[in-house]
């Protein structure tokens, strides 16, 4: 409190307590019930604590910090992006995009966190796509209506009618997960559809379409799609502090150090963090060493290279890994190699729009892979 | 409310008072005279005495040439009624007044001295032993001047007069308060709010309350509620000085408004507490974080400057954006004139720039304040309303802001039914039919005769955006929907104005055996003209309060966008970004870094697929890396290039590729050469990568 000069009511008037019941948190002559783990948790986001800091906070405060940081590291992704497409206008279509392995889960508890309570004319709605390629158009199109409440839905142009009628009345945020998924014709077709009522209704439909390579190519590769051109765009690439908060049971076990040593061997790669982690709760003495030679054997990665590996061609995938630059980074890569690294996850963007592996480890992975391939 | 006004009514006042104010003095004096009426009298009565002496002694003085030594010398044989008279002194007369029952008390004692001048054979009063006051005394002992009607004390009070008369005239005229209106030609945007009811008042004293109404173009209504601040008049002001598409009482003192399109910020809503003396502070802030929209700007009316101060004092309480203006600024609201620029000052002080900024770089742009340029395409759409249009250019060029505008345009104009449908596939008959709300339509035909029917009397104008899948699959069907729409047009049920890129452009223009040939009129949207792109770049952001620190800058920010409005908004915007905090010049390093930011390197892309064939687009490709490498070329260095890498020539195919890479104002054309149309695309890639791609394009084709 005192690093931001905060005082005790400013804090009660944020988190919706009384003043009197902060500082007696404060003073510790009480703590907080435990329906009120939320207010503890909005406390720290108006303190703007580290994700340590809060789950010390948390820890003194009588809550387990097992997995809820972690989905507060997403909420605080998910809600960000809603302050983000609040402030979108006149079009708000905002395009998640985010590397491999990193899961942008969006569960029932976490939609309800969304929606802004205040506004009881908005309506937060993750609109699930049926990814089976099978599915027929009117499968496809009635599925999205029950979803929204939407009776009698045949095909995209009877659920275009109907959203339209309903955006008329009420304004909607509707968050949808691997657009890119599913039936290509009736993606595209849900496309076009939401494109057409963002137009007639721009002040009511607030879209967020989240996914990876293939929704970044629908945009840039295409182009085709006038809904994803008026998009922005965002892409999620946590840290290292996001990464630990949001799988480490016990945060407090460590250290400054092996974080470090974390960051270093893994490139805050969200499948070899989680693997470091398990690896350092049963080994908490573990060298840097061990972690590198862990991510060396890690078979993910073998996965991944061998992905890329497939999809393109041996020599720029060879020629890249003797290079610590790969070059500048571009919303859509036109070198498919590159490409196929940056959405594998294997390479990151910096901050100053270059292109680099995520760590050495992983580009000594690599040459260790192609060598073993050419041989 | 002028100078020469105000001096001619304080010739007038002036006129007239010299008229009244001599009766108003005489009207007095005869009251103050009608107190001392019986003084008066007995005067008159021992004054009458006197003279009779006095004529004695004359008559005396005539005959004898001498003073006479009593009054019965002189002749004058009656009593002393009222007076004692005194002769001894040699040419002087005293008379003394008697303590008599018929004279005042007042003037017992009091004497009269008059002396004979001999050598003149005049009476002259000695005015150093005479006591008694003018007002009752011999008329030589008078000591004003006789023709002078006023004596001193009246003077006093004449003075008096005139002093308040010209205070009045000063307090009228010269007060403080209108003394400012009149220095600001009568405009009230300078009065504070807690002054106005003074201000009316003396406006309506001085009879230059009309004046000012004119000025501040304000209604007699206006007028009479012009300080009252309760929320009803708040919502009647607001509603009428600002461009408000719906305003509302959400409760007692909570107003909700949503701003018209016509508001150049890009605010759309925004909420209205008053808060009376009344209110606490902890009570407004209760009220204000009331369960609502928290991200609507709240403007919170306090006049009460202690009030203001204090609850200044606690923004940071406020859940919403809250907007305290100050007693000037709640003045501006309330006058016509400054409603809107106060309040376009108020948001752009109090909320971040980078939210209200007006550029928009995505999507047709919807406010009208906004839309710049194509005035001739504008008009021509507008004008010929038995002509049908195509508009046809790249992706983001304009062509939806084209027709929005033309929409906003025609909104107000009752011989016209303007409809927009923006079409993601072939479908037109049904959205035509969900749009005209009748379930019997079965053809276009019907749909536009529904809409007609709906619409009697007005002009149906259909606005087809997005119209490349509907051509291209109505094309493969034989262009049955387009011959249906040619008749429709020739007969003139309706006027069609098809928007869209390549598909249009191709069987539009391209095709010969189009019916859409010579169907309508071809408008090319490409880059902005030049000065509507400078003023793109310079209008909203002195909108905002931001300025640029040459004024070549705009130049520079235009040329490296080719002139492309949507470069020019995604520019500016990064721009009103990078300086939001600070509110500092835009110098050009910041220009150079928004050259460089997300959302115009976003822009930048998707011209790699620019046609539906897979082919057609890597033709397309193959070109934009051959510009990249000799930054400009012939179309025969093109055909040189392709033969070298062994690809099979045709002429058309290229001539087609170059065609469709103007058309998306990405190559344009200099004599012989094509070259980039939008300097920022040539940044891109270097000679190097682009040779890199090249190959790696040629390597895919011949796979």
């Amino acid at each position: 409190m005192r690093r931001i000069r905060a005082s005790a009511s400013a804090v009660a008037v944020e988190i919706g307590m009384s003043r009197e019941a902060v500082n007696n948190w404060r003073r510790g002559y009480s703590l907080p019930n435990k329906k009120s783990k939320d207010k503890v948790l909005a406390c720290a986001a108006y303190l703007r604590l580290s994700a340590q800091e809060k789950a010390s906070l948390l820890l003194a405060a009588g809550f387990e910090t097992d997995g809820c940081s972690g989905k507060d590291e997403m909420t605080s992704i998910w809600q960000q992006s809603l302050i983000r497409l609040r402030d979108m206008k006149p079009y708000p279509i905002l395009l998640l995009l985010s590397q491999a392995h990193t899961d942008l889960k969006l569960n029932k508890d976490l939609l309800v966190s969304l929606a802004d309570v205040d506004d009881t004319n908005e309506q937060v709605i993750h609109l699930q796509i049926l990814y089976s390629s099978s599915a027929t158009q009117n499968d496809y199109f009635s599925y999205l209506g029950k979803q929204l409440g939407l009776p009698d839905i045949e095909d995209d142009l009877s659920f275009e009618f109907a959203l339209g009628d309903l955006l008329k009345r009420h304004k909607l945020v509707l968050i949808i997960n691997r657009f890119e998924k599913g039936n290509k014709t009736h993606s595209e077709m849900l496309a076009g559809v939401l494109r057409n009522l963002v137009e007639m209704h721009p002040e009511n439909l607030l879209l967020i379409i989240s996914g990876g390579e293939h929704l970044s190519s629908l945009k840039y590769a295409n182009g085709d799609h006038s809904l994803l051109n008026i998009a922005d765009n965002y892409l999620v690439d946590p840290g290292i502090d996001q990464l630990i908060s949001g799988y480490s049971p016990k945060l407090d076990g460590i250290s400054e150090q092996q974080l470090a040593m974390i960051e270093k061997a893994s490139g805050a790669h969200p499948g070899l963090v989680r693997e470091q982690l398990d690896y350092l709760r049963k080994n908490p003495n573990a060298s840097l060493n061990e972690l590198i030679e862990l991510v060396l054997e890690n078979d993910q990665l073998y996965c991944d290279f061998n992905l890329v590996y497939q999809h393109t061609d041996t020599e720029p995938l060879a020629r890249y890994l003797t290079q610590r630059d790969l070059g500048k980074y571009r919303p859509y890569l036109p070198d498919k190699t590159l490409r196929k690294l940056f959405w594998q996850n294997l390479i990151k963007k910096t901050k100053d729009n270059h292109l680099v592996w995520r760590s050495e480890t992983i580009r000594s992975f690599g040459v260790q892979f192609i060598k073993e391939r050419q041989n | 409310m002028t100078q020469a006004s105000s001096l001619r009514r304080i010739i007038y006042l002036t006129l007239l008072c010299l008229i009244f104010f001599p009766t108003l003095f005489e009207t007095g004096k005869y009251y103050k005279d009608l107190k001392n009426r019986d003084l008066i009298i007995s005067s008159k009565t021992f004054l009458g005495e006197m003279e009779l002496v006095k004529r004695h002694i004359d008559k005396y003085i005539n005959s004898h040439d001498q003073w006479p030594k009593s009054l019965k010398q002189a002749g004058y044989l009656s009593d002393e009624h009222y007076l004692s008279f005194d002769l001894s002194n040699q040419w002087v007369m005293k008379a003394s007044i008697k303590n008599h029952p018929v004279t005042d008390h007042r003037v017992y004692y009091k004497h009269i001295v008059l002396r004979y001048n001999p050598q003149i054979s005049r009476w002259e009063c000695d005015f150093n032993l005479s006591n008694l006051s003018d007002q009752y005394t011999h008329q030589l002992c008078k000591t004003t001047n006789p023709s002078s009607r006023l004596s001193a004390e009246n003077w006093n009070v004449l003075i008096i007069l005139g002093t308040l008369f010209i205070a009045l005239v000063l307090y009228l005229f010269k007060h403080p308060l209108l003394e400012v209106i009149r220095k600001n030609d009568g405009l009230l945007n300078t009065t504070d709010f807690n002054q106005l009811k003074k201000m009316k008042r003396l406006a309506g004293v001085s009879r230059t309350h009309s004046g000012i109404m004119q000025v501040n173009q304000l209604s007699k209504q206006d007028w009479a509620y012009l300080h009252q601040e309760t929320p009803k008049d708040w919502l009647r002001t607001l509603t009428q000085n600002l461009p408000i598409d719906t305003a509302a009482v959400r409760n007692h003192k909570h107003l909700t408004f949503s701003l018209s399109n016509q508001f150049e910020l890009n605010v759309s809503a925004f909420n209205v507490y008053v808060a009376n003396k009344t209110d606490t502070i902890s009570r407004i802030i209760r009220k204000v974080n009331e369960p609502g929209d928290k991200y609507t700007p709240v403007l919170l009316l306090v006049a009460d400057p202690d009030t203001q101060a204090e609850t200044n004092a606690k923004l940071k309480q406020f859940k919403p954006p809250v907007i305290i203006p100050n007693p000037l600024q709640l003045t501006q609201l309330k006058l016509p004139g400054f409603s809107q620029k106060c309040l376009i000052k108020l948001f752009r002080k109090h909320l971040p720039l980078t939210t209200i900024s007006p550029y928009q770089g995505k999507g047709g742009v919807i406010k009208p304040s906004h839309f710049f340029g194509r005035q001739g395409m504008l008009e021509d759409l507008v004008s010929n309303v038995n002509s049908n249009f195509f508009i046809v250019g790249g992706r983001q060029l304009g062509k939806t802001s084209l027709l929005k505008a033309l929409m906003h345009e025609l909104q107000n104009n009752k011989n016209h039914y303007c409809q927009y449908v923006s079409l993601s596939d072939e479908r037109l008959l049904p959205r035509l039919k969900y749009l005209a709300k009748d379930n019997s339509v079965t053809s276009l035909r019907s749909a536009i005769l529904s809409l007609q029917k709906q619409h009697p009397s007005q002009t149906i104008r259909l606005l087809i955006d997005e119209a490349d899948q509907f051509i291209r699959k109505d094309a493969k069907n034989g262009y049955m929907q387009l011959n249906e729409i040619r008749q429709c047009s020739e007969e003139g049920l309706c006027q069609f104005i098809f928007a869209g890129f390549w598909e249009l452009y191709a069987h539009a223009i391209l095709d010969y055996h189009s019916p859409l040939r010579n169907f309508a009129n071809s408008i090319i949207v490409a880059g902005l003209e030049l000065d509507a792109a400078i003023r793109l770049v310079i209008g909203p952001l002195h909108l905002l309060g931001l300025r640029l620190s040459h004024e070549r800058l705009a130049q520079k920010i235009v040329e490296k966008c080719g002139q492309r409005a949507n470069l020019i908004n995604l520019i500016c915007e990064d721009l009103v970004k990078q300086v939001s905090v600070t509110k500092k010049m835009i110098t050009p390093s910041h220009v150079d870094e928004s050259f460089k930011c997300q959302n115009v390197q976003d822009a930048l892309q998707g011209w790699s697929s620019l046609t539906s064939k897979p082919e057609d687009s890597q033709w397309d490709r193959v070109i934009v890396y051959l510009v990249f490498i000799h930054a400009s070329i012939t179309l025969k260095q093109i055909q040189k290039t392709a033969g070298k890498h062994g690809l099979k020539l045709s002429a058309e195919k290229i001539k087609q590729s170059i065609q469709r890479l103007q058309l998306a104002h990405i190559l344009k054309k200099e004599q012989e050469h094509h070259q980039f149309a939008v300097p920022l695309f040539a940044d891109q890639y270097s000679a190097q990568e682009a040779e890199v791609l090249l190959q790696q394009e040629l390597a895919n084709w011949h796979s």
